[in-house]
């Protein structure tokens, strides 16, 4: 051996090792992450329990509550209200409305002539795809009183946004996020074999029943993890509400996002605010783990 | 170019022994081929050469020096992969220059070394093309350019021709052997291929397994393999195993098969395993198996021809003998023989191989003495 | 997926080849759900046509009008005020995008190819932070950004822009590296390229397409990006395009529809090319041709 050292021949060589030019390339983008996205998110678990407020007495002498906030949580009649509507807006627009209608509408265009399903999608995702205040601002206009949706309603006078304010940011929200299940949906539908139909089909199967015993259970998978994704995007949503209704009338659509948002920068209760927004990033929290279960479970 | 070695090499894959105790040396300038079916750890071996994986155990040397905690890229190798690897985004050119421009070699340099190369192999027209506009010989040319640039060591090829066609492949071969013999480059190769490692190398290294079998230059390893595995791996047709009976008569041992008896040499016999009853596998190759309608006074078996498969040059037929065993003998081109003839078959037995039933360990010692003095047949009482 | 029913069948007296020609029967169903399609693309229609209309109209209000034709609100709107939400938006996209997918890059390649002590925990934690909604760190960033002199500025903002799309950005970009075949880095490898080397000529190349499907998708999301631009840069110097519209609704209650149409169809059209791009980039598909076989 011309190397001259002792070369052991059963030591056992090829354990994987982490390497250092590993570290470097992680090191940049995991540092940032921790800073600005886990540093937050940890901070919040701090301020969560302080009485700190962005101008008042406590913006600068600030300290540690304990208990406080959660107690005031927990009789905060707000705060149950604005969990109600926060439900019924995720569940009524974005599980009920934007997960139906998009299915509905990609089992539709399924079998309709390209003219047709082009144009209705690129339509549908048109909606989807303007910035979300543009939507806002375009709603905003839509359900004002001598605007286009009283008119089409029958009702020319009504301002729906203080009439229906809930109503019509759901209607706003479904308009706007529909495209997403929808795209979903089609990619799933592609994925479905054809000789299963067309076997279905032989065997004497109705339309129907082809839909709601061989199509919908093996969309099953697909329509779960969708449930959950659009559920995860309408929980946090502000930007729509926001710009129609600011939560308003009164408290008539303060969801939880926005109800935190008036807290911590109306009222300048930062401390409070954390509380607030520590539920939701408990409920977040619950819905991504699920998310993940579900990926975890397929791969 | 230097030599390569691999002292008790292991790889495992979990608890699975891809690579089983390799030792092996490969001098300056051969042209070794690893050979065997998939799953025998050549490709393992290959790769753990190259650096693209970590030995297990064991140690493995380039030029005398230790590489195994060296990376590929100063272990001086140049590797042609069996799906080429070519650079989608780059030009062939770009393709080939790539090496060189990592290594910060001048610019005039690169522009003509390529030239040259391309010269060599005969893809200047195709210079400023993408691989995805190239047929497979090209693409694999361009694969040999690359490494041929590198200037490496030690060439190393991991079955360069499974993916092109018949004639194709021939035609490489033959290019391969020319740029050996120009380059006197180290190659070593893999194939699963017997025909490739028979017509291209130094010396064929047979794995099975993980382990080497047996490593020799083509004609020993054809003349005397090792083992039941190499013999019948080796050679095209498979080499006809017999099941067959040693005796002593006359304080001369023989081997009593199909009826027919052989005295063997006992300078080259190895007794066998103790634990067998006499039973020896016994090993003709095709062209062993001599065909005689006529000529009578020399050993006869009668077998029936099942199959004739004409190929041009000759002939391979498929005969059963006695009812039972099936031989296969090559016999000359236009021969007039069909299916369900009475045919007499002899046996040469200067060839005969003779195999252990349970360790599948040849039984010969290596040498290359002729094995039998004489053959007289017996009809055998059954 | 009808199946085609064919005419009845030939009585046997007749000779000769029997050329059957399907056709499809219009089920009554089919009309139905057209005609369903139909009305949906026209209630999704009709927000964007008052946009629209609104736009060229020069006394817009706030229902759907034949419009009196008139190029005056874009006029007004492509002055110099009018395009410096424009021009901030565009900062705040950019520097969002650069930053997150080259992080994204650095992250997805040795999470797709190096060993990385507990990789699998690590993807899923990558994957549930994505999920996270932002709204729930407006207060906690805030307090920060504060806290070391951050606020008030376009690129910070960005930096916890790209920061909040880091994780979905990795996640696209590890699949997209997965898809590259190995024996290219391996060859690259031998060659002498150095892992920086080869994640550059070798990796980024073959991945452009998905590398600019992610680009275009944070670059999307940054421009619309709204409650965090408006909580941590009060500056009005570089209120981008989603905070001025905003400002022009709450502001008065007489708005000029017109204008503010004119100008919200002009901060949607960037993102609406962009996902055109990306769309058509999509059906054409991408194979590493040649690179390996099959």
């Amino acid at each position: 051996m011309m190397d001259g050292s002792e070369f052991q021949l059963d030591h056992r060589q090829d354990r994987p090792r982490f390497e250092p030019s590993t570290a470097l390339l992680l090191s940049l983008p995991g540092g940032f992450l921790f800073f600005l996205f886990a540093g937050p998110i940890a901070y919040a678990l701090y301020l969560g329990f302080t009485n700190l407020q962005l101008i008042g007495p406590h913006a600068q002498a600030w300290w540690f509550t304990g208990l406080a906030n959660p107690t005031r949580l927990l009789n905060d009649a707000i705060f149950f209200h604005s969990i109600k509507l926060t439900l019924i807006f995720v569940v009524g627009s974005g599980m009920i409305g934007q997960t139906l209608v998009g299915l509905i509408l990609a089992l539709l265009m399924r079998g309709s002539p390209a003219p047709i399903r082009l144009s209705v999608g690129t339509l549908v995702v048109a909606a989807w795809v303007i910035p979300e205040v543009t939507a806002a601002f375009i709603w905003y206009a839509f359900a004002q009183a001598g605007g286009t949706l009283g008119i089409v309603l029958g009702a020319p006078q009504t301002n729906f946004l203080f009439s229906a304010p809930m109503a019509t940011v759901s209607a706003a929200n479904l308009w706007r996020g529909t495209a997403f299940s929808m795209l979903v949906f089609s990619a799933a539908l592609r994925n479905v074999p054809a000789e299963v139909l067309e076997a279905a089909d032989v065997e004497g199967a109705s339309r129907f029943q082809r839909l709601w015993s061989i199509t919908l259970p093996l969309l099953g998978p697909t329509i779960i993890t969708n449930l959950l994704l659009v559920t995860i995007l309408n929980l946090s949503d502000f930007t729509l509400i926001y710009t129609l209704t600011q939560g308003g009338p009164g408290t008539a659509t303060m969801t939880l996002p926005i109800y935190i948002y008036q807290e911590a920068f109306t009222y300048y209760e930062l401390g409070y605010g954390t509380t607030i927004s520590l539920v939701l990033i408990l409920i977040g929290a619950v819905l991504s783990l699920l998310f993940v279960r579900k990926v975890r479970k397929a791969t | 170019m230097a030599d390569v070695q691999f002292e008790h090499v292991y790889k495992l894959f979990g608890s699975h022994p891809a690579v089983n105790d390799l030792s092996l040396e490969i001098a300056d300038g051969e042209f070794l081929v690893l050979l065997g079916p998939s799953g025998c750890g050549k490709t393992t071996s290959l790769r753990m050469l190259a650096g693209l994986e970590r030995p297990t155990y064991g140690r493995i040397a380039i030029g005398g020096r230790t590489v195994n905690a060296l990376p590929s890229k100063v272990r001086d190798v140049a590797m042609v992969f069996q799906n080429y690897a070519l650079y989608p985004h780059k030009t062939v050119r770009g393709n080939l220059a790539f090496g060189m421009k990592v290594r910060r070699e001048p610019k005039a340099e690169i522009r003509r070394q390529v030239k040259d190369v391309a010269a060599l192999l005969g893809i200047e027209r195709l210079l400023d093309h993408r691989p995805a506009e190239l047929s497979g010989g090209e693409r694999q040319r361009v694969a040999l350019g690359r490494a041929l640039l590198r200037r490496p060591q030690v060439f190393l090829m991991d079955e360069p021709l499974s993916n092109l066609d018949a004639a194709l492949r021939a035609q490489m071969r033959a290019e391969l052997i020319r740029l050996h013999t120009r380059l006197k480059a180290t190659i070593v190769y893999v194939t699963h291929d017997q025909a490739e490692a028979m017509t291209m190398a130094t010396r064929i290294a047979v794995m099975s397994n993980g382990h080497l079998a047996q490593v020799g230059a083509p004609q020993q390893i054809y003349d005397h393999p090792s083992d039941l595995f190499v013999a019948t791996f080796i050679g095209l047709p498979k080499m006809n195993i017999v099941t067959g009976q040693l005796t002593d008569q006359e304080d001369a041992p023989a081997v009593e098969i199909l009826g027919l008896r052989a005295k063997l040499n006992r300078a080259t016999l190895r007794r066998p395993d103790p634990g067998g009853r006499g039973e020896v596998l016994v090993g003709i190759r095709p062209e062993d198996v001599l065909c005689h309608t006529s000529d009578p006074g020399t050993a006869r078996i009668d077998a029936c021809v099942e199959v004739v498969e004409p190929l041009g040059s000759e002939t391979l037929i498929t005969a059963r003998c006695n009812g039972s065993t099936a031989l296969v003998a090559r016999v000359p081109p236009r021969s007039p023989i069909a299916i369900g003839d009475r045919i007499l078959l002899g046996i040469n037995t200067q060839h005969l191989h003779l195999f252990d039933p349970v360790t599948q360990q040849t039984l010969l010692k290596p040498t290359r003495e002729s094995l039998t003095t004489t053959l007289r047949s017996e009809v055998a009482a059954n | 997926m009808r199946l085609f029913r064919h005419g009845p069948v030939r009585p046997p007296e007749l000779a000769g080849p029997l050329i059957v020609i399907p056709h499809p029967r219009i089920s009554l169903p089919d009309v139905a759900a057209n005609v369903v399609l139909t009305v949906v693309g026209v209630v999704f229609a009709l927000p964007l046509l008052w946009l629209v209309f609104a736009s060229v109209d020069k006394n817009a209000g706030w229902y759907i009008r034949l419009p009196d034709l008139s190029s005056e609100n874009y006029r007004a709107v492509l002055t110099a005020h009018g395009l410096q939400p424009f021009v901030n938006s565009l900062y705040l996209a950019a520097v969002t995008t650069a930053v997150a997918t080259v992080l994204a890059l650095l992250a997805a390649y040795p999470l797709s190819r190096r060993h990385v002590p507990g990789k699998r925990t690590v993807m899923l934690l990558v994957l549930f932070a994505s999920g996270l909604p932002v709204t729930m760190m407006l207060v906690p960033i805030y307090e920060m950004y504060a806290a070391i002199h951050w606020l008030d500025s376009s690129f910070t903002t960005s930096l916890f822009l790209a920061a909040t799309a880091l994780p979905f950005a990795i996640w696209l970009m590890k699949n997209y590296v997965d898809a590259v075949p190995v024996e290219l880095e391996e060859a690259a490898r031998i060659e002498g390229a150095g892992t920086l080397r080869t994640l550059l000529s070798v990796v980024l190349p073959l991945i452009l397409p998905g590398f600019s499907v992610t680009a275009v998708y944070i670059f999307i999301s940054a421009w619309g990006a709204f409650v965090v631009p408006l909580v941590l840069d009060a500056n009005p110097d570089d209120q981008p395009g989603t905070v001025a519209i905003y400002q022009f609704l709450g502001a008065h209650g007489f708005v000029q529809f017109g204008q503010l149409a004119a100008f919200s169809l002009l901060f949607s059209l960037p993102v609406v090319i962009l996902y055109l791009l990306i769309a058509r980039s999509f059906r054409g598909g991408f194979t590493f041709g040649g690179g390996v076989r099959g």
